[in-house]
């Protein structure tokens, strides 16, 4: 994956016209400014952000290798359609990356490696907060926002809180070929739970930190995988269910 | 072309810069750019005699398959050769492959079953005559073994993503030689085989365990050649 794209810096070559819009292309899906399935018309994004046509395809191009965006050429370019389907491979994507990281490193962990695990478990299931479980709230946490995913259960922080416990031992894996093919699945994701109304079972996300950080603690790489794959393929309820 | 690149319900229409990415892709594979070497957008321009968009995406899609490399405003250079990225990679493809194999074992038709265990010989078999730093066939049935269970595994992304990843892996590997613990790796393909055979996820699964760390890499393959 490429880093954050850096424009607006010295020459603005097309390429990075086009990181740029791809970039904003990027956050209007993820944070529902733009619709799943929603249609896509050149001469819309050219008003809208306000570049020529290159780059805008260039940018919708590159938004289609990883999923995001579907081309037909000469019928429809649209935001694409997620499937439960989708989540679901995406899931499990996810949770072999994840879980292989820490069936490997949660034996070699160091003391200070399960202080901040700690921390980041403690601040995933402090009761009172948005991260806990989304069906504590009776409603989703995007429930008062009028995007158009409106209805989707889970928000920015909840991810980024499941994720930076899930994904603990593979960022602290040193691979960094890992760490750029789990952020390509990770976006994938955050694209999926936001456009599909999937909820967790109450309690589900809170047991299972408990349980990751009771692995780590006891330098067991089996049952941190294991529980890892437990709540990821298991306890987010696909609503609807995979194919 | 040299290698599955193609996703596999890609049913795509030939555009002109998939011809250019085809054609960017054989000059990296095959050397006429070496491992590092800058690439500008005038230089393909000419070369290729396209404008620069085609040129812009068959690059940005190389960079998804880390054949290329770039910073803004510095370079754009055919990715470096590094001992340190095929463990890294293998290590990333052996839990794709835990996947594969727990997703597909229990899907596989007798056929595929037995399809599969003949796969599975055939690289055990060349894995255990194996010697020396040339393991281009070698990598090559190891490929055929595997992949095998991804393009069956039901999960499309997983099968993308193992295309895509094993398209770097090969090219580091190529340029590099790889010095390979053949007899580890039979035994690996054996055990695998005969959990195919049993249709035993958790056996299958258990396998990429004794794969991890780059553990079938022997101690000079880590060094360039």
């Amino acid at each position: 994956m490429n880093p954050v794209p850096e424009s607006g810096r010295a020459k603005a070559g097309r390429e990075l016209l086009s990181d740029g819009v791809r970039r904003r292309i990027l956050t209007a899906i993820l944070d529902g400014t733009l619709a799943a399935g929603e249609r896509l018309h050149d001469e819309e994004l050219i008003v809208w952000l306000g570049v020529s046509r290159t780059p805008i395809r260039t940018a919708l191009e590159r938004l289609s290798e990883v999923g995001l965006v579907e081309m037909e050429p000469n019928r429809f370019t649209r935001v694409a359609l997620p499937t439960h389907a989708c989540l679901a491979d995406a899931l499990a994507v996810y949770a072999t990356l994840t879980a292989t990281a820490a069936r490997t490193r949660a034996p070699e962990r160091t003391e200070s490696d399960l202080l901040e695990l700690s921390r980041r478990v403690a601040r995933l299931t402090r009761p009172a907060s948005t991260t806990a479980s989304p069906q504590a709230h009776g409603s989703g946490p995007n429930a008062d926002s009028s995007g158009p995913n409106a209805g989707g259960w889970w928000g920015d922080d909840d991810l980024r809180a499941i994720d930076s416990v899930v994904g603990f031992f593979a960022e602290r894996s040193g691979n960094p070929i890992l760490v750029s093919v789990l952020r390509e699945v990770e976006m994938r994701l955050v694209f999926f739970l936001r456009a599909l109304p999937v909820p967790v079972e109450a309690g589900a996300v809170a047991s299972f930190a408990t349980a990751l950080l009771d692995a780590a603690s006891d330098r067991d790489g089996e049952s941190a995988a294991r529980e890892i794959t437990e709540f990821l393929t298991r306890r987010i309820v696909v609503v609807g269910g995979p194919a | 072309m040299p290698v599955p690149i193609s996703t596999p319900s890609g049913i795509r229409r030939r555009l002109r810069k998939d011809e250019v990415f085809d054609r960017l892709l054989d000059a990296i594979l095959d050397g006429t750019l070496l491992p590092g070497e800058r690439i500008r957008d005038v230089d393909l321009q000419e070369w290729f005699g396209v404008s620069r968009t085609p040129i812009r995406l068959a690059i940005d899609r190389l960079e998804e398959l880390r054949l290329v490399e770039s910073r803004p405003n510095r370079y754009t250079r055919v990715a470096e050769v590094t001992p340190r990225r095929i463990p890294q990679a293998t290590d990333v493809m052996c839990a794709l492959w835990r996947l594969a194999v727990q997703l597909s074992v229990t899907r596989l038709t007798d056929d595929q079953v037995a399809d599969s265990r003949a796969r599975l010989a055939k690289a055990s078999a060349i894995c255990r005559s194996h010697e020396g730093a040339d393991a281009t066939g070698l990598v090559e049935e190891i490929r055929h073994a595997l992949f095998f269970f991804s393009e069956h595994s039901g999960n499309r992304l997983l099968a993308e993503m193992v295309v895509k990843l094993g398209v770097s892996l090969r090219f580091q590997a190529s340029k590099q030689g790889l010095l390979l613990d053949g007899g580890l790796l039979a035994c690996v393909f054996d055990d695998l085989a005969a959990a195919v055979a049993d249709r035993d996820e958790a056996r299958a699964a258990a396998v990429f365990s004794r794969m991890e760390n780059g553990a079938f890499f022997l101690p000079a393959g880590r060094g360039a050649r």
